[in-house]
């Protein structure tokens, strides 16, 4: 059978046609060993945190410097999501010295050792509105960054391997120097120089701080998926080489590891109290308690040619907590040598948000009857920092006065 | 074959004698040299090595793939069929012995010389750069194996450009369409990562492969399908557009 060219042409652009949506559906469905990581880790995350009773997280790590340890740090997180509580111990070793920490964090108690001064402070707390633990995967933020390291990631994807055996699925990665991305090389050496070892650092640990040639030398990891699609360990190691001021090189390397154990098995229990203080919470430790109520000042200062001068002060009251319902008040007296006009004033009413710490939002009308929004952060030296959106300048300035300063800290009148 | 071979050393006399040529040589120079001092005075001033233990020929690869060769092959693709087809010169080249599709074969063996070419000069040029820079000894066989991979998405864009040119008449509207395929690929990729596979320009750094410890045969296969499917598919279209189109 004799084609004509163009008969030819068409069916070779045909049989091209086809071999490339193959193939190229082929890979899509394969997928990449990285696609496939990441998929596990949101899995993980929305199984344990969803669909289990209880679990049990382990982590290590270990920095070393010429094979040398220089910090190491491993602990255990044992989670109830069903009974609301975990337990977190936790041992530090830095520079010879070791620390050990402990937290509690149950429905009606919370006790915390301090790693450093083994002194145990316990405090009652009546129906924490806390979420135990939250999926990270379900923020917006961390959505988008996702999408940003995919981009970031690039071809690197692939160099993830997969593997399975027994029903679980195995996931290796090895980086060399020469396939580390320049950006991703430059970025990571950057952050070991100046914030992970900087030079102060390395002074404290007593290591060489790495001043030139820095360069990723190698990063591997591996993980075990099981066959219920949990990632139940996980491996992670970077080495960095540099050269110290005397140019003498240096490996500095970073090893992480997390294991999931225990699902459905594990038992949270607090330690005993017996013989510790207990602190009793008045109402719920993220509140805004009673002993907050009353009178707030901050000072409203004027530069002159000659110095400074007090223009007048700006008062923030608390007249009432009760409960979640908290009342107050704003307003503003001048030194009438300086300024004219009347201050600002006004009063609120508004419902404190456990779930937003230290910070209490608020409406209010200003002058012209237009509604504003504020907010306050109350502080343990009593003090309060007060921030009101849409401020208008209420000090209108006489002519000796350059510039006029007033700030947001306001500090308790106790008089 | 010695019609084909004609043809072929007569497209690439042409290519030669193209300013473009001279041009995209001492921007190649220029571009290795900037890559160099670049490396060099980060290392020298921030004390970190951008491109790793050696590899200064992968960063100049990694830039100059996705610049000035998609770049200068647009020029000479377009050049080679719109340009001739515009300024008539075509009706000359096919006055020759030789049957149609020779003539297109030709022309795309001799793009794809000037490519080769291009990534050897690269190549060629970051090799000795490192050597000043001084950043130890690169590593010339993975090097190598990693320009030749670089060589065949390059190509499949290239005949890209070459069905682009036999599609519009004009060598202007060519040259810009063919360049606004190329980012709407690349956008294209960053943007919907699930149909990345279907995307020529997803392979452009696909040399990255052969750069690990770990080398993912699979994936290497299946790209090279890929491309293989692009470069018959491509052929296949083009030459039919070359075969009908009047002078």
């Amino acid at each position: 059978m004799n084609l004509s060219k163009k008969s030819t042409a068409v069916l070779s652009a045909v049989v091209g046609a086809a071999v490339l949506a193959t193939s190229a559906l082929a890979d899509a469905l394969i997928g990449s060993g990285y696609y496939s990581l990441k998929q596990a880790i949101k899995t993980t995350s929305a199984t344990l945190i969803n669909e289990t009773d209880n679990f049990t997280v382990s982590g290590k790590i270990v920095m070393k410097v010429d094979g040398k340890e220089i910090f190491v740090s491993e602990g255990t997180m044992k989670y109830d999501i069903a009974g609301g509580q975990y337990v977190e111990e936790s041992t530090t070793t830095e520079m010879d010295e070791t620390s050990e920490s402990y937290i509690y964090n149950g429905p009606d108690l919370y006790i915390h050792k301090d790693s450093r001064g083994n002194n145990y402070a316990t405090t009652r707390v009546k129906g924490s509105e806390e979420k135990l633990i939250e999926d990270f995967f379900q923020r917006e933020d961390v959505q988008d960054a996702e999408k940003i390291v995919d981009a970031f990631v690039g071809s690197m994807q692939d160099l993830i391997q997969t593997d399975e055996n027994d029903g679980k699925k195995l996931y290796i990665g090895n980086l060399t120097d020469t396939s580390v991305p320049p950006l991703v090389n430059a970025l990571s050496s950057f952050f070991l120089k100046y914030a992970a070892l900087s030079e102060y650092t390395a002074e404290n640990y007593g290591v060489p701080h790495p001043k030139a040639n820095i360069y990723v030398q190698d990063v591997s990891g591996k993980a075990v998926e099981n066959s219920g699609g949990i990632l139940e360990s996980l491996i992670l190691s970077a080495a960095f080489v540099g050269d110290d001021k005397d140019g003498n090189s240096h490996t500095y390397s970073v090893e992480i590891s997390a294991n999931v154990t225990s699902i459905n098995a594990t038992a949270v229990e607090p330690i005993s109290t017996e013989g510790l203080k207990i602190q009793a919470a008045a109402e719920n430790r993220l509140s805004l308690g009673k002993k907050y109520e009353g009178l707030y000042k901050s000072e409203v200062v004027g530069e002159t040619a000659d110095g400074f001068v007090k223009l007048g002060e700006q008062f923030f009251e608390i007249t009432s907590v009760d409960g979640a319902t908290v009342t107050g008040r704003y307003y503003e007296i001048y030194n009438p040598e300086y300024l004219t006009g009347d201050g600002k004033s006004f009063t609120f009413t508004t419902i404190q948000n456990h779930d937003d710490w230290n910070r209490i939002s608020f409406e209010y009308a200003d002058e012209n009857g237009d509604s504003k929004k504020g907010e306050f952060f109350y502080y343990d030296a009593a003090n309060i920092q007060l921030h009101l959106y849409a401020q208008n300048n209420a000090y209108g300035r006489a002519d000796q006065i350059v510039r006029t300063f007033s700030d947001s800290n306001f500090a308790r009148v106790f008089e | 074959m010695n019609k084909l071979k004609a043809v072929y050393l007569n497209e690439v006399y042409k290519i030669s004698k193209k300013k473009k040529i001279t041009v995209a040589a001492v921007l190649s120079v220029v571009a290795v040299a900037v890559a160099a001092v670049a490396v060099y005075l980060v290392n020298n001033f921030s004390g970190i090595r951008v491109t790793g233990s050696s590899e200064l020929s992968i960063l100049v690869l990694q830039v100059m793939s996705y610049t000035l060769i998609p770049l200068f092959v647009t020029f000479v693709a377009v050049d080679m069929f719109g340009g001739e087809f515009s300024d008539v010169t075509m009706k000359i080249t096919l006055t020759a012995p030789a049957t149609r599709l020779k003539i297109y074969l030709g022309k795309i063996l001799a793009i794809a010389s000037f490519i080769a070419a291009n990534l050897l000069a690269i190549m060629v040029l970051s090799l000795i750069a490192s050597f000043f820079v001084g950043i130890g000894m690169p590593n010339v066989v993975r090097i190598f194996f990693a320009y030749v991979l670089a060589f065949f998405p390059l190509l499949i864009y290239a005949m890209t450009v070459v069905l682009i040119s036999n599609l519009i008449r004009g060598t202007t509207g060519a040259f810009m369409v063919s360049i606004l395929v190329f980012l709407l690929f690349i956008g294209a990729g960053i943007l919907f990562p699930q149909i990345k596979s279907f995307l020529f320009t997803a392979s452009f750094d696909w040399y990255r492969l052969v750069l690990g410890s770990f080398i993912n045969v699979g994936k290497l296969l299946r790209v090279f399908m890929i491309l293989a499917g692009y470069a018959v598919m491509l052929f296949g279209c083009g030459f039919y557009l070359f075969e009908k189109r009047d002078l």
